[in-house]
């Protein structure tokens, strides 16, 4: 093990470095603005994870938190109230308000699970945006809140170009990563597997389900209440139609595609689907433009193409691309007859020791 | 004073009355059976005294202190430890994952390897699954985990639902064998079982609960003799 650190430090050496040198070396803002749209859904990700991935809260509203947090900087920061608190200080604000809507709608699913859980917060992802809708007194409805803060750095406004956003949600991910990790690998992580492998004998074990679940809606609150900072204050507007059921699924999706509970898969997971939806398919519809077949819009097929990764990924790799190795032994077990996996294991460890 | 009191507790599934004015007492290392039959309120008392369902009146106190209010995690801390109905073990964790669960309470790693070295040394079977997952484990192997990670809490008193449920004659003597052996190490058990002639025969004291009231209160020894008990749990 001690032999593969270095290796393991240079690599990821070598990916900070990539990284960092992208926007130098890819003279095309576009692809420095897909970027950090990417990266702002793998923080999205990464905060989804630990509610669905970890402590297996079904959640199928969590763009009402992206909604929370993308508001909040519209609110805050912007000449619609003529409050401009600065961008740095709204990351953390707008984590804690997210946060707190996290415990908010976790307080009364607490005895809730699987499909009840999913069927409200379904529910509290619809009411949300419309809630921003309706009260277009102060959110100016379906307009949205345009001409927010531009965010600065000693005293130099971002401008209009994606690098400096790149970097901030690059640093982002960067903690967000180190972040999930931790948490996975902590006590209240061990709370959160246990509960999802068997709460009331989670419960026996001295484990208090209810701080342990509303810390995971907090926690990945937190996650998008930042993850919605940053991209309001990139894309300058915030409106209700952003945070659609659409935006949840597709959260979701990436961590199904990824492999859910597992941090690198979920960032792949993520980064794949960014790829598909805003380059793979313009670009797509371009070529069969320029082929001469203009009705065609690969764009308007994206859900069907997610339904169809979907359940190619249920049917070839169910624990996803990059599965973490708890959630592929549990679908393995569940995808067989369990006892005849049992007999399996206890023969193939026996054949083994001998 | 007795280690565990209940006094006249009463519980309800809802607006079922599943207990009525249970009083029991269990003192410091005594092993207490708790026997009956299904439907008695035998597990139902387990949970109430654990704090996984709120008793709706009576008091029910551990070492002095009322746990009437306590939650279940924080009962657990008080130090007792419960073996749940049908085991319950983390099916696809290792061995070794679950009996770091059981230690979930204490913060000190040490004492939990400790502890973990001691649950092995009494479950020697255990040592030699660590690896292997849960749910792969034998019936009886499973039942020795989830008195093992009960364990792991470090319990003032042990209770144990149905130990012997789906387990070979031979493997419910070792396991009635090792909660002798735990009982003799100091802690106090409280036991259910539908084994009355088993339970009765490890016991110090025990109960007789039916619909969900204490009908019968003797030593272990006097219950096993009595007439009505022979006539309606052992079958003689």
């Amino acid at each position: 093990m001690k032999g593969r650190k270095p290796v393991r430090a240079l690599r990821l050496g070598l990916l900070a470095a990539v990284l960092l040198v992208v926007p130098f070396a890819d003279h095309n803002n576009a692809h420095v603005d897909f970027l950090a749209n990417a990266g702002a859904f793998v923080l999205l990700a990464l905060g989804l994870n630990i509610v669905v991935g970890f402590a297996g809260l079904l959640d199928l509203g969590y763009a009402a938190f992206f909604a929370i947090g993308s508001y909040s900087y519209a609110i805050f920061a912007s000449q619609q109230f003529g409050l401009h608190v600065p961008f740095w200080i709204m990351l953390f604000v707008a984590a804690a308000i997210a946060a707190l809507f996290g415990i908010l709608l976790g307080a009364p699913t607490l005895r809730l699970r699987g499909d009840y859980l999913a069927i409200v917060t379904l529910g509290f992802g619809e009411i949300v945006p419309q809630t921003f809708l309706n009260l277009a007194q102060y959110t100016n409805g379906p307009n949205g809140i345009g001409s927010l803060d531009q965010p600065s750095l000693f005293g130099r406004p971002f401008g209009f170009s994606a690098t400096p956003y790149y970097y901030v949600v690059l640093g982002l991910i960067a903690l967000g990563i180190v972040a999930a990790r931790n948490l996975q690998h902590s006590r209240l992580g061990r709370a959160w597997m246990a509960i999802r492998e068997d709460e009331l004998a989670a419960r026996h074990m001295g484990i208090n389900a209810t701080t342990a679940k509303l810390s995971a809606f907090a926690l990945g609150a937190a996650f998008s209440g930042v993850a919605g900072v940053a991209y309001a204050a990139k894309l300058d507007l915030v409106s209700p139609d952003q945070f659609g059921f659409n935006v949840s699924v597709l959260i979701l999706s990436m961590l199904v595609l990824g492999g859910m509970g597992n941090v690198a898969g979920v960032i792949v997971g993520s980064l794949v689907l960014s790829f598909v939806n805003s380059f793979l398919l313009p670009q797509a519809s371009n070529i069969a433009h320029t082929a001469g077949f203009t009705y065609l819009d690969f764009t308007n097929y994206r859900f069907m193409l997610y339904g169809v990764i979907l359940v190619g990924m249920m049917l070839l790799r169910p624990a996803g691309l990059l599965p973490s190795a708890k959630r592929r032994a549990e679908l393995e077990a569940a995808l067989t007859d369990p006892a005849l996996a049992a007999h399996e294991q206890t023969e193939y460890e026996g054949a083994h020791a001998r | 004073m007795a280690l565990l009191e209940l006094h006249n507790v009463d519980a309800f599934y809802g607006r079922i009355r599943a207990l009525r004015d249970v009083s029991l007492h269990v003192n410091e290392g005594e092993i207490v059976a708790l026997i009956g039959a299904n439907g008695a309120g035998k597990t139902t008392t387990l949970r109430a005294i654990s704090g996984l369902l709120q008793p709706g009146s009576g008091s029910i106190r551990f070492a002095g202190e009322d746990l009437r209010r306590c939650t279940p995690d924080a009962i657990v801390r008080r130090g007792i430890g419960h073996a749940p109905e049908g085991r319950r073990v983390f099916a696809r964790m290792s061995v070794r994952e679950n009996l770091e669960l059981g230690a979930y309470t204490r913060r000190s790693k040490a004492d939990s390897a400790r502890d973990m070295a001691g649950v092995l040394e009494t479950f020697p079977r255990l040592r030699e699954r660590l690896g292997q997952k849960a749910g792969t484990l034998s019936g009886g192997e499973q039942q020795m985990l989830a008195i093992g990670r009960a364990l792991m809490s470090r319990p003032r008193l042990l209770m144990l639902d149905e130990p012997s449920l789906g387990l070979s004659p031979i493997l419910v003597q070792t396991i009635f064998g090792i909660i002798g052996e735990i009982n003799a190490a100091g802690t106090t058990v409280l036991l259910i079982e539908q084994n009355a002639r088993q339970a009765l025969a490890l016991a110090t004291r025990g109960y007789v609960l039916e619909v969900g009231r204490v009908a019968q209160e003797d030593t272990a020894s006097r219950l096993l003799a009595s007439e009505t008990v022979r006539a309606a749990y052992l079958g003689a």
